[in-house]
């Protein structure tokens, strides 16, 4: 792992670094690039699947960032309005149908503590069928099952990200495991990438 | 024993380091090798207090002030410091370079080896003037918006949705249409080209940006007189030797679409009584304002009519991407299923290919 330092700066808070960032202060613009690129590249990385519309994505999510700054208001964290223009970028691009159609193209990291390198290609290839499966979902489905699934996020943090109902959030989610189940059944490589052996409990 | 989706899925992105300096040298730092930095940008007078940020941008940083300015055309009302301090810039990319901007709504890839400044039009449009290399510009179709041009000496290319690439080199001046349509404008004469269209001059010498790159351009570059395209009986294009005027009625229903689209409609029905490409894009354009406007029934008689009239003019893909969107928005998802799988028999690798798979998709999980 490569640990950045992110330059401190001379800022009591984010509103100053927003405030200097509004001035046109070079420094303050590189403190919150900096402070907020690696956690966006991860977030639409994992919406979109593909390293290099990943980086397009992050790109314009930060044109749009020094773009709608002015309209920014301190009432939230500047890493959610963030984050929501982030997904809202990733939304434009699975809906804008800009990817490539070119699966040599995908890049995915399996982390390397497997326990051979064939198991670790097996992961790698049951990614790249998770993410062929992801294609078939809408975008708003997509990113729903993304962000709580494979994120992390909690439902209710999925719906203000995107905006939408908490109970829209829980059928997208349901839906998009739904499309995922229906094509594990099918696919034994996929299978062993997104599911897991249930015990029938003991009467 | 049951199998069920893991309540997490685990996917590590790449390493970001390396992104994130390339992002990072295209947004806001200088770049690394000086002799393609740009000239210092000059401000219009009355803004001298930010003189200072402005020159040290603009000199370390071409790329990323032409970014920033595209921002601030965007919000000209409230526009914020950080961009209201940039109001015209060059693009320089070296041998093996290239980058890639936005401006109106444009995503512009420039190519190696390229100069171009970014000047604004009293029209409130965006001028891109090349002076030597290539420009690959994306542009979302206009809708009224200000317009969008690309000038290389005395050649001016208007666009009008669509995707272009410009070349300029010492043997002359190129243009290649991918999608859509786009005006090409010497100094007396316009040609319109369609898609799959090139139109080339020569004898133009590429000029220093920021000198010769004026909008006038060199008065010694003799007029390309490209022919101009024109629709024959079949609904093809074809060459014609006449050249094509401007067409002021186009350019004003372009205007009128978001204040007054029942006058904008007006006139683009005018045109397409035509029979040249002016009348194929008029007719497009008539059936895209009436599907946005929620005339679907309108939009769809347009559409079958485009294709009828112009089976293969110059927005013909547009035109039955258009039928799928307008019968998505007027709800019949059956049908606009059915017109995307006509779509991708039609164009497999066209532009709306992907959404198309898609929807086609969507109806296969639906059902």
């Amino acid at each position: 792992m490569v640990l950045r330092l992110v330059e401190p700066g001379p800022y009591a808070d984010e509103a100053e670094v927003v405030a200097r960032c509004l001035r046109g202060e070079l420094a303050a613009q590189r403190h919150l690039f900096r402070a907020h690129f690696r956690h966006v590249h991860a977030t639409v990385f994992r919406i979109l699947g593909v390293a290099h519309e990943a980086e397009d994505a992050a790109q314009e999510t930060f044109v749009e960032v020094f773009r709608s700054l002015w309209t920014f208001q301190a009432r939230a964290k500047i890493s959610t309005w963030i984050e929501r223009i982030a997904v809202r970028v990733a939304f434009r691009h699975l809906r804008a149908g800009r990817r490539s159609d070119t699966v040599a193209e995908l890049v995915y990291e399996v982390p390397e503590d497997g326990p051979t390198a064939d198991g670790r290609a097996h992961a790698r290839e049951g990614l790249r069928r998770l993410y062929q499966a992801l294609d078939l979902l809408s975008p708003s489905t997509r990113i729903a099952f993304v962000l709580h699934v494979i994120e992390g996020r909690s439902l209710i943090d999925t719906a203000q990200l995107t905006q939408c109902s908490l109970v829209a959030t829980k059928v997208r989610v349901w839906r998009a495991r739904r499309v995922l189940e229906a094509h594990a059944a099918s696919d034994p490589v996929l299978a062993d990438f997104v599911c897991v052996e249930e015990r029938k409990a003991k009467a | 024993m049951k199998r069920r989706l893991r309540t997490r899925l685990v996917v590590t992105p790449p390493p970001s380091d390396a992104v994130q300096d390339r992002v990072e040298r295209r947004l806001l730092q200088a770049p690394i090798d000086r002799e393609w930095a740009a000239p210092p940008i000059t401000r219009p007078a009355g803004t001298r207090g930010r003189a200072t940020f402005t020159v040290a941008v603009a000199v370390a940083c071409a790329a990323a002030a032409a970014l920033v300015l595209a921002l601030r055309e965007q919000r000209v009302a409230q526009t914020p410091p950080v961009v209201a301090l940039l109001d015209s810039s060059t693009i320089v990319t070296g041998p093996g370079q290239g980058s890639r901007v936005t401006l109106d709504h444009v995503i512009v890839e420039v190519g190696a080896d390229t100069r171009a400044a970014i000047r604004r039009e009293a029209d409130g449009g965006a001028v891109l003037e090349l002076a030597a290399g290539s420009l690959d510009c994306d542009v979302s179709p206009r809708r009224g918006a200000a317009p969008f041009r690309v000038r290389a000496g005395a050649v001016t290319v208007t666009v009008l949705g669509t995707r272009f690439v410009v070349w300029r080199s010492e043997q002359g001046v190129r243009v290649d249409v991918i999608r859509g349509s786009v005006s090409v404008a010497g100094p007396a004469t316009q040609t319109l080209l369609g898609a799959g269209q090139t139109w080339s001059s020569a004898n133009e010498a590429p000029a220093r940006v920021g000198s010769e790159c004026d909008p006038g351009g060199d008065p010694a570059v003799r007029d390309p007189a490209p022919s101009a395209a024109s629709a024959s009986s079949d609904g093809s294009l074809r060459r014609s030797t006449t050249p094509l005027m401007a067409n002021p009625t186009f350019a004003r229903a372009q205007r009128l679409e978001p204040s007054a689209p029942d006058e904008a409609a007006g006139l683009y029905r005018g045109l397409a009584t035509g029979r040249d490409a002016w009348a194929a894009l008029a007719l497009y354009s008539l059936a895209d304002l009436e599907s946005r406007r929620g005339r679907r029934a309108e939009a769809l008689d347009l559409v079958r009519l485009y294709e009828r009239r112009f089976p293969r003019g110059p927005n013909a893909e547009d035109i039955a991407w258009l039928r799928v969107e307008t019968l998505r928005r007027a709800g019949a998802h059956a049908e606009a299923r059915a017109a995307a799988s006509a779509y991708l028999a039609r164009h497999a690798t066209g532009a709306y290919a992907r959404p198309a798979r898609r929807i086609i998709a969507e109806g296969a999980v639906d059902r």
